[in-house]
Order: C-alpha cells, then sequence, then structure tokens
C-alpha cells in the first residue's frame, strides 16, 4: 500500500543543489519516481536566508506526507542552517494544530571512517521528529562520504551499494515502514577499509593544497600556539 | 588566563540572561581576561563547505565576517563557555552556525584514537569545555542526546576538561548560580 503521494526532500548540505547532499537526494528522488511518489527538493541554506522562501518551504512542509532530510554531520550535529529550519517546523507545527503528523526520515553522511560519527545528529533528528509531531521513518548513516567526490568510475564502483540502498529505503519509505536493515547496513558500511580511506583521504587532502600553494602550510597556526 | 563566552541565546532571551549573569559573575571572581561574544548580534555566515580553512588559508576562514573573532577567541583560550538553548538535543541554530565556522581549529587529518576516529589537533593549546544548555522543562530524552552530543564534540576537540549542564528555565536564580557555581568549580579545578 502506498503512503506517500508527495515527499520532501530537505538538501542540508551548504552547497545546496550541486553537492554531496544532492547527489544522494538525485537517488532517493529516482527511488521515488519509480514509485509515482512526486518530490521537491529544497535546499536550506537558500531557504533560511530568505523569508518568503522560508514560508513557502514551512507550507511545503506541511503538504508532504514525508519530509526526508539529507544532511552532513558537522562539530557531531546538523548544521546551523538545517537546526534554524527545524526550530521553525517546530514553530509552525505548534501553531497551526490542524496538520496531523506525518512521516521524517534522514540520510546523514560524514568524512569519518565509521558511521557512529552521525549517531550524535541522528538523535538530534529524533528528538525534532518527536517534537514536531511526526512518525520518525528512521535514518541512514553514511561515513566516508570523501568517496562521493572522487573519480565518477572509482564512486561507481564503490558506491552503488550506497545508492541502491536509497532506492530501496524510498520504496520502504513510500510504504509507510521504516529503511530495511539491509538498506541500513549497506549505508553504514565503510566504502573502504578505514586504513585505506585515511591514507587516500590524506593524499586527497595533500594534493588539493599542493594545487593551492599551500602544501607546506597544512598544519599552519595562524591564531595561537 | 583567557577564557571565551560563546553565547548562543537568542535576541531577548531572558532566561539565558539569566545564566548569563552568573556566568559573568563566577568570571570576574576568577579574574580572567574574558571575551564575550554575543553571537546573534555578530554578523556570522553560515559555513560554506568549501574546505579553504584546511587547504587553501589553512587555520583560517575565507568569509570575511565577525565568524573569525570565534575561531581566534577559541583558538587563544584556556577555558570556552558554550551558552546556548538545548534544542533537539543539540545547541540552537545560532551557537551552532559559529561553530560551524570553527572548522580550522581542527587539522584536516584524521587519526585513530582508542577505537575511535577524530580531526588531529592543529593547536596544542586547547580550551577545557564548559557547556551551558538550558531547556524550558525537563526532558530526559532531550538531556541525554544533549550530554552524548557535548561529550563527543569535546573529545574530537580534545578539550583537556569537559563539564556540561542542563540548566531549566523554571529554577530559580538561586538554584541556578549555585549550579552554575559548582560547574566552574569543577571545570577549573586543577588536575
Amino acid at each position: 500500500m502506498k503512503e506517500v503521494k508527495r515527499a520532501l526532500l530537505l538538501i542540508g548540505g551548504p552547497r545546496g543543489l550541486d553537492g554531496t547532499s544532492a547527489l544522494l537526494a538525485e537517488h532517493l528522488v529516482e527511488g521515488f519516481s519509480r514509485l509515482s511518489v512526486a518530490t521537491r527538493r529544497e535546499a536550506v541554506v537558500n531557504v533560511v536566508e530568505s523569508e518568503a522562501q522560508m514560508e513557502e518551504l514551512l507550507w511545503g512542509v506541511d503538504r508532504a506526507d514525508l519530509v526526508v532530510l539529507v544532511s552532513p554531520v558537522w562539530m557531531q550535529g546538523l548544521t546551523g542552517p538545517v537546526t534554524e529550519l527545524f526550530s521553525e517546523i517546530v514553530r509552525r507545527r505548534g501553531s497551526v494544530r490542524s496538520i496531523r503528523a506525518r512521516a521524517f526520515a534522514a540520510v546523514l553522511y560524514s568524512r569519518m571512517p565509521e558511521a557512529e560519527a552521525c549517531d550524535a545528529a541522528m538523535a538530534i533528528c529524533r528528538q525534532f521528529a518527536r517534537k514536531a509531531d511526526f512518525s520518525w521513518r528512521g535514518g541512514l548513516r553514511l561515513p566516508q562520504s570523501d568517496v562521493l567526490d572522487a573519480a565518477p568510475w572509482f564512486q561507481s564502483i564503490r558506491a552503488s551499494a550506497v545508492f541502491a540502498a536509497l532506492r530501496d529505503s524510498a520504496r520502504c519509505w513510500t510504504a509507510g515502514r521504516p529503511a530495511s536493515g539491509s538498506a541500513v547496513r549497506l549505508m553504514a558500511k565503510p566504502l573502504l577499509p578505514w586504513p585505506v580511506y585515511l591514507v587516500a583521504q590524506s593524499v586527497g587532502l595533500v594534493r588539493e593544497a599542493r594545487k593551492n600553494g599551500v602544501r607546506e602550510l597544512l598544519g599552519h597556526r595562524p591564531l595561537g600556539r | 588566563m583567557r577564557a571565551v563566552v560563546l553565547d548562543g541565546s537568542e535576541k531577548n532571551d531572558a532566561a539565558l540572561g539569566k545564566v548569563r549573569a552568573e556566568v559573568g559573575k563566577n568570571l570576574a571572581g576568577m579574574g580572567w581576561q574574558v571575551s564575550h561574544l554575543p553571537l546573534c548580534d555578530m554578523e556570522i555566515a553560515p559555513c560554506r563547505g568549501c574546505r579553504a580553512c584546511w587547504t587553501r588559508t589553512p587555520g583560517q576562514c575565507v568569509l570575511e565576517d565577525q565568524g573569525r573573532q570565534v575561531l581566534a577567541a577559541l583558538c587563544s583560550s584556556d577555558l570556552a563557555i558554550l551558552l546556548s538553548p538545548v534544542v533537539f538535543g543539540g545547541f540552537g541554530a545560532v551557537l551552532k552556525t559559529a561553530l560551524d565556522r570553527c572548522l580550522g581549529f581542527h587539522s584536516p587529518f584524521v587519526e585513530r584514537c582508542d577505537g575511535r576516529f577524530r580531526h588531529k589537533a592543529r593547536y596544542s593549546r586547547k580550551p577545557a569545555l564548559l557547556t551551558l544548555g538550558l531547556l524550558t522543562a525537563s526532558d530526559g530524552d532531550s538531556q541525554r542526546v544533549f550530554h552524548g552530543m557535548v561529550s563527543d564534540l569535546a573529545w574530537q576537540m580534545q578539550a583537556p576538561r569537559n563539564e556540561t549542564l542542563v540548566l531549566f528555565s523554571r529554577h530559580s536564580q538561586a538554584a541556578t548560580a549555585q549550579q552554575v557555581r559548582e560547574a566552574f568549580a569543577r571545570v577549573t579545578a586543577r588536575r
């Protein structure tokens, strides 16, 4: 049975519709489209800068059967703009009593090697769902998100399971269920063994710094000792 | 000794104002050099996630606004006091937006320590952390999430000492004062 006809995807990354959040959301959209669920994507970072856009988004939240946040984890939590949006949603749902409970799910990712880095932020999402009177559909945690910035051929090899898990989760959420255990496990499974990932990540950082002419300054302490 | 207060209260937040006053009293009695940053009155744009503070201008944010003051104060302090409403078990948007801009506090490289992962430290001097969260009513779940999140953050920041206190706006000023005083004593105690 299809419980979801309209899904709203909140893109929490700072690069809006052009970053890792958007890439992950793309595969959710694909999963939803296969089930004829109408989807809308909104970049949170743009929305919080404009009152008109915020009002429009809150209206969109009221109308959606399912809201999904796709967001990076920074400093153990959700980003500032996502926190701001969540507060607005709760304020709105607290003042407009006719809004019935609908569903909320989250896809969180981190550049740390293990999925546990998303745990605190996921707990915050669960609290938000409770305060906003959404039914919580659970969340997916993706570690090693730097891999998604890698070359497309590498991405297609390492991340295909991630994208499949997203499409599968869209199917479960549409049916009113939490994401399947296998999708949750696939997402949380490190794409590379952690020592390999850390080496690859470091090589990437050094290469980027060299390109910017600051290879020797990576450990620079401009503000203290 | 230096302390920075990252004040994440929103405009006209009387309840956090009381906590702020207690923080001020305690700091005044310690004779430390204090920077108070009222974040909601400062111009701090959200982090762009460009990683320039890692690989273009290491340790410095490229956004030219008052977010830079937050990072600078954090890097030169012995004690950082984080003041915020507890929002869904996390920090409020004002403080979180400011903290997001402090990515340059860490080195971009990640290390494994005690079976967990964290960024390597950029600076050898790291502030102790005193986090004061405010809730309007008792909420066990939010408190648990908040304590867990701050504990992770303190570990990531390699804070030499970490003290987290959740206060309630319905508590009397005297009760709040005592709790804040005790938290200060614990976080500044010589170990």
